[in-house]
């Protein structure tokens, strides 16, 4: 996270030969010092442009810089005017790692001015053949694509930029543009805010917020993007479990067994899960455990088996009272099932009323809703009437289309809107109800007709057996045999999908665990604690400063930064027009130096310089100008770099240099000379 | 009254009126803006009050809608269809008109320059009554004065 400039440099071909200027920087404080208009302004702004970063000053992409790079420069010496023909800026950059780069970018030329030529080393300070990449910046994904330079220049500072939101709902990666007024100042709108003015028209949404957060490599927009997505996480998750218990229903339905005891929420509980089971009827209303009934009828094969290889005893009396009794029991499960018929017509046709009802209802909601925008609109309809007056008379009516007096009080439409989706609610609910009436019915009536099934298949068996000669093995224990043998196969085959499932189940939960557990570890406030450390360091860099440079307008042990804007405020409240103009420009110089400064002792983003172009605004008084040099060149000795232009009298600037630890540059005349060959 | 029930109801007691919910069409608004899209759809932004009658009510709806969709198709006679002269649309005319939005004469009404604005900010959101101005401009070509009159007297379509 640091970014360091080394040299900066300026070239214009002209009808007058060749004209430049070179700016070599230290990593320290950096006084650079010329007159009024001559070039101090250009020389900076020459920075953002070779840097592709003049959007951050305006939306429009015109190029930053006055005339004497873009169009004519005066000879110092004749006073000729000299067209340029060609001209370009470059600055070198070094980052953290001590990797030194060149950007070189076209101002006036033939090719294309959204060209950046890098060169792979320090090329300006150490002339020699370095390796060169051309990027391309402005155009969109200049920020994103690999061949787009801001990508590069971040990928450089060693700047992962955060995803942050759009106004149009959409994710973007912060701009730089957005990030470099926070410690790039320059002359004409740079003092004009606190924090910074930030470009707005890339439609982020809080970009000062997301952008000081960034800067301050606060943990707040992370924790609420990792908040989202853990709620987003548990969404899904529940999502998946509903789905799961759906197909367990469905797997269920297959054999006339029901789901019991599933969790139908999410539950981190693996007893909860455990205790889920299938349970079948067995009888005439006793549901039990499949896997314990499965049993059951496998003992009962057991012995059907020995039945079958008993040859036929001559008990035709029996077999004939078992065939009376079965008869009889088809024939009350035959009037059961006609019962269940007409039952599921009732259920069918109440079904039907309740879907027609809430057809009307979502059509009038939607009349209603189609009121509330007409009256919203603001639209000459509404203009020229209001809903409860005449027209004619101005006298109140009730707002129906229904004869006057037929209903003396209207409901007014946003409750109507109210009334009718409570209505909608209740009838979705009696729809659920309906609905899952009529598949009980179903299951019920699939169940008796498997019941007669089966007891038709024993009656012929048994009809059989009593003609079959004696001795021949039970035709009825053999089609009973066959048919439980079939049944089991397919309880079985149904038990241990749900087994399955219920693994599925399992491993679900423990997703559900892990969600849970993240969010326990997510601090309950919105800063986290390393946050609320470099908030209050960034604070008391303020105050210190503030003191120093002799703010006056209140104790500066009364300022803060609000967490919510990180703009200054005192009491809670934000600080506007009762600053007095050189307490502003103050407070300005104290804000941008304090994010530098938190920089010294907790991991921010900041990338160790600053650059303040005239920040002797306003007349700030002498010994507040003293105290931002000593205070920039202390920052300078800890190895930070603060780059100062202004043309404060040369003599007097001496004297307030004399003694500080700073790189003085002076530049006597025009900064952009004639240059030798 | 049961004696029991007397007993009960010894009290002092009263009624308060409640408001009531409306149908949506039956609001004042929704059916002027009904009426400015019917008028809109029509040539000149001119309808007989017989037309608007049997626009308004078809295209009130979804199961009209679909009706007199099919009335139009051809797939359905004049004599399947009852058209009905529903009060609530004499009801928005005059209103339209006092709020001088349309005008009428005769038994014509016609959209004002102030109507014509309503109905294009009301244009101008598209789900604003969408289904009814698809509706209306699915028809538009065949519900012309001389057809709405064939409906009327039971005859077959141009």
């Amino acid at each position: 996270m640091t970014l360091r400039l080394r040299h900066i440099r300026l070239r214009a071909q002209t009808s007058g030969g060749l004209f430049g200027a070179d700016i070599p920087l230290k990593s320290k404080l950096c006084i650079f010092w010329a007159d009024n208009t001559k070039g101090k302004s250009t020389s900076l702004q020459a920075v953002i442009y070779a840097l592709g970063l003049e959007r951050m000053l305006s939306a429009r992409r015109e190029i930053p810089l006055p005339y004497a790079m873009t169009s004519h420069l005066e000879d110092p010496v004749t006073g000729e005017r000299r067209e340029i023909t060609q001209s370009w800026v470059a600055v070198e950059l070094e980052n953290g790692a001590g990797e030194v780069v060149t950007a070189q970018r076209n101002v006036v030329a033939t090719t294309d001015r959204k060209l950046i030529s890098v060169f792979m080393g320090p090329a300006l300070s150490a002339p020699g053949s370095y390796a060169q990449r051309d990027f391309f910046a402005l155009d969109p994904g200049a920020a994103t694509r690999e061949a787009g330079f801001h990508r590069f220049l971040a990928d450089f500072a060693g700047w992962t930029l955060p995803e942050v939101k759009r106004y149009d709902g959409g994710n973007a990666k912060l701009y730089l543009e957005t990030i470099f007024p926070l410690f790039y100042v320059e002359q004409k709108l740079g003092w004009s805010a606190i924090p910074a003015p930030i470009p707005t028209f890339f439609q982020i949404r809080d970009v000062t917020r997301r952008s000081v957060e960034f800067l301050l490599g606060l943990d707040t927009h992370k924790i609420e993007l990792e908040r989202q997505q853990l709620e987003l996480d548990a969404a899904r998750l529940k999502a998946s479990w509903a789905a799961k218990l759906d197909e367990m229903r469905r797997l269920a339905g297959t054999v006339f067994a029901r789901v019991e005891a599933a969790p139908h929420e999410p539950t981190v509980s693996a007893e909860h899960i455990r205790n889920a089971h299938l349970t079948v009827r067995r009888g005439e209303s006793e549901w039990v455990p499949l896997a314990g009934f499965i049993g059951e009828l496998r003992e009962h094969l057991e012995t059907l088996a020995e039945a079958v290889e008993q040859p036929m005893q001559g008990a035709a009396d029996d077999v004939a009272a078992e065939i009376g009794e079965l008869t009889e029991q088809i024939g009350q499960l035959n009037s059961r099932r006609s019962q269940l018929f007409r039952d599921k017509e009732a259920a069918r046709g109440q079904q039907d009323a309740i879907v027609r009802r809430l057809e009307a209802i979502n059509e009038d909601l939607q009349k209603n809703l189609d009121n509330e925008k007409l009256a919203g609109l603001g639209s000459a309809i509404v203009r020229e009437r209001a809903a409860d007056h005449c027209p004619t008379c101005d006298q109140p009516i009730s707002d129906t289309l229904l004869a006057q007096g037929v209903v003396d009080k209207v409901l007014p439409i946003p409750d109507n809107i109210s009334y009718l989706r409570a209505q909608r609610t209740m009838f979705q609910r009696s729809l659920d109800q309906a609905t899952s009436a009529l598949s009980i019915i179903d299951d019920d009536l699939s169940i008796a007709a498997q019941q007669v099934a089966d007891l038709s298949s024993r009656l012929r068996g048994l009809k059989a057996d009593l003609i079959s000669p004696i001795g021949s093995p039970s035709a009825a224990a053999i089609a009973e045999r066959i048919t439980l043998e079939e049944r089991v196969r397919n309880l079985h085959e149904a038990q241990s999908q749900f087994e399955q499932e219920l693994e599925e189940l399992a491993n679900l939960s423990a997703e559900y665990a892990r969600i849970l557990a993240s969010q326990a570890e997510l601090p309950s406030s919105r800063f986290s604690a390393e946050d609320r450390t470099k908030l209050s360091t960034f604070e008391a860099s303020i105050r210190r400063q503030l003191a120093a440079y002799n703010f006056s307008t209140f104790p500066p042990a009364e300022l803060g930064v609000s967490p919510e804007s990180y703009r200054p405020e005192k009491e809670g409240f934000e600080i506007g027009f009762e600053l007095s103009a050189s307490d502003a420009i103050r407070l300005k110089w104290a804000y941008q130096l304090g994010l530098l400064e938190t920089g010294l002792g907790h991991a921010t983003n900041h990338p160790g310089f600053v650059v303040f172009d005239e920040p002797r605004q306003q007349e700030t008084a002498e010994v507040s100008f003293q105290h931002l040099l000593e205070h920039a060149a202390y920052l300078g000795t800890k190895g930070l770099q603060v780059v100062l232009a202004t043309s404060e009298s040369l003599d007097h600037l001496r004297g307030l240099i004399a003694g500080l630890d700073c790189e003085f540059l002076v530049f006597e005349g025009p900064i952009i000379k004639p240059l030798q060959g | 009254m049961p004696r029991l029930l007397r007993q009960i109801l010894d009290g002092p007691f009263s009624f308060t009126e409640r408001p009531q919910p409306l149908p949506g069409d039956l609001r004042v608004n929704w059916g002027v803006a009904l009426l400015l899209l019917v008028l809109g759809e029509s040539r000149s932004q001119r309808a007989s009050l017989q037309k608007l009658h049997l626009l308004a009510q078809a295209a009130r709806t979804e199961s009209s809608r679909s009706q007199f969709g099919r009335l139009f198709a051809g797939t359905l006679k004049p004599r399947d269809v009852v058209v009905r002269v529903e009060p609530w649309v004499n009801r928005a005319v005059a209103f339209a008109r006092g709020a001088g939005l349309a005008s009428l004469s005769g038994a014509s009404v016609e959209l004002t320059e102030n109507g014509r604005t309503a109905l294009g900010e009301i244009r101008a959101q598209p789900e604003l009554l969408g289904d009814e101005k698809a509706f209306l401009a699915s028809v538009k070509r065949k519900a012309t004065e001389t057809n709405v009159t064939r409906i009327m007297q039971m005859e077959p379509l141009e």
